[in-house]
């Protein structure tokens, strides 16, 4: 069985609007609007030979955090270094307001970041499906980006649909790109849309 | 200032830094923290706090069965919940388990502030 052509674009939606609610709430951190610019991309079992043939050496932050049901179901967010010391300010500026100026490591950053960005998500993914995720803590790692998603959907077992968005968010002093994926098997997703009878 | 004895369960090191240092603003006194399920039961069990803050995402067992734990052995607890996910069914979940209410991430002082007056009225 397959996900119907209307779910993977009611998906590949959530995905845009679960961006811009990032935005928004970036907006609370530092308190200016952010504006965001979103592409989503659909990709099939053919992902990871696409991953083998990319070579790109830039040591990328990763989040992972993964469906706390028994269903292959994985949230991804990647960010590159000077993005994720971008976040790091974001953060130190937005948890600082007041207080003695708190520093972030750029794997706090993309830890704390990647837990609303992915709960954001699956908030928007949640009212599509009418069904409550809960997702894990975030798993973060470093390293070359087609390295880390190759494993992480091989770990992902029965994982053969991956929906990426590549999005920029621009604030008042900040700019920032990072890409959110959700990866799974397309089994998994369609439990979530029972078939109408 | 809003005197009362708080349990911080969260698992993110400076998310729960940060929650500590505005309760403490506010006048609370954080009695103790946890960054796991099972630790925040054992602390609730241990220091009988005037509220418990608790974040839905822990490493070991997720928030919402920490909410029933809480709820099943001390049905007068207060909880209030962290997260991000601003899900309406999830709120209703929530609160259909008894927390008083949600604290949307991220949050400031003022976000804080309403939640614990909302909490302890005068």
């Amino acid at each position: 069985m397959s996900l119907s052509e209307t779910h993977k674009r009611s998906i590949a939606d959530s995905l845009v609007r679960g961006a811009g609610n990032i935005a928004e709430r970036l907006s609370r951190f530092d308190g200016h609007p952010w504006d965001s610019k979103v592409q989503t991309d659909l990709y099939g079992p053919e992902f990871l030979q696409r991953l083998s043939a990319e070579s790109n050496k830039i040591p990328y932050w990763s989040a992972y955090l993964f469906a706390q049901s028994n269903l292959p179901v994985a949230v991804h967010l990647l960010i590159p270094p000077k993005d994720a010391l971008v976040l790091s300010q974001v953060l130190a500026t937005a948890y600082g307001k007041g207080e003695s100026v708190k520093l972030f490591s750029p794997q706090d950053a993309v830890k704390e970041f990647a837990n609303i960005a992915a709960h954001i998500f699956c908030g928007e993914f949640g009212r599509l499906s009418r069904s409550i995720w809960i997702l894990s803590t975030p798993e973060i790692s470093r390293g070359e980006r087609n390295e880390i998603i190759s494993n992480q959907w091989r770990s992902l077992k029965g994982a053969n649909i991956a929906f990426v968005s590549t999005i920029t968010n621009t604030g008042f002093q900040f700019k920032m790109d990072y890409e959110l994926g959700l990866y799974a098997s397309e089994k998994a997703l369609e439990s979530y849309f029972p078939r109408e009878s | 200032m809003i005197n009362k004895r708080i349990l911080v369960v969260e698992d993110l090191a400076v998310a729960r830094d940060f929650l500590c240092q505005v309760l403490k603003s506010l006048g609370c006194v954080v009695v103790a923290t946890a960054d796991t399920g099972s630790k925040a039961i054992e602390a609730y069990q241990l220091h009988k706090p005037d509220l418990m803050t608790l974040d839905i995402s822990l490493p070991d067992i997720d928030g919402l069965f920490v909410l029933k734990e809480i709820k099943r052995a001390h049905p007068d607890s207060k909880v209030l919940v962290v997260t991000a996910n601003n899900q309406e069914m999830l709120r209703k979940e929530i609160i259909s388990l008894g927390a008083l209410g949600v604290i949307l991430k991220p949050f400031g002082v003022k976000e804080v502030q309403e939640a614990l007056q909302n909490a302890f009225p005068t």
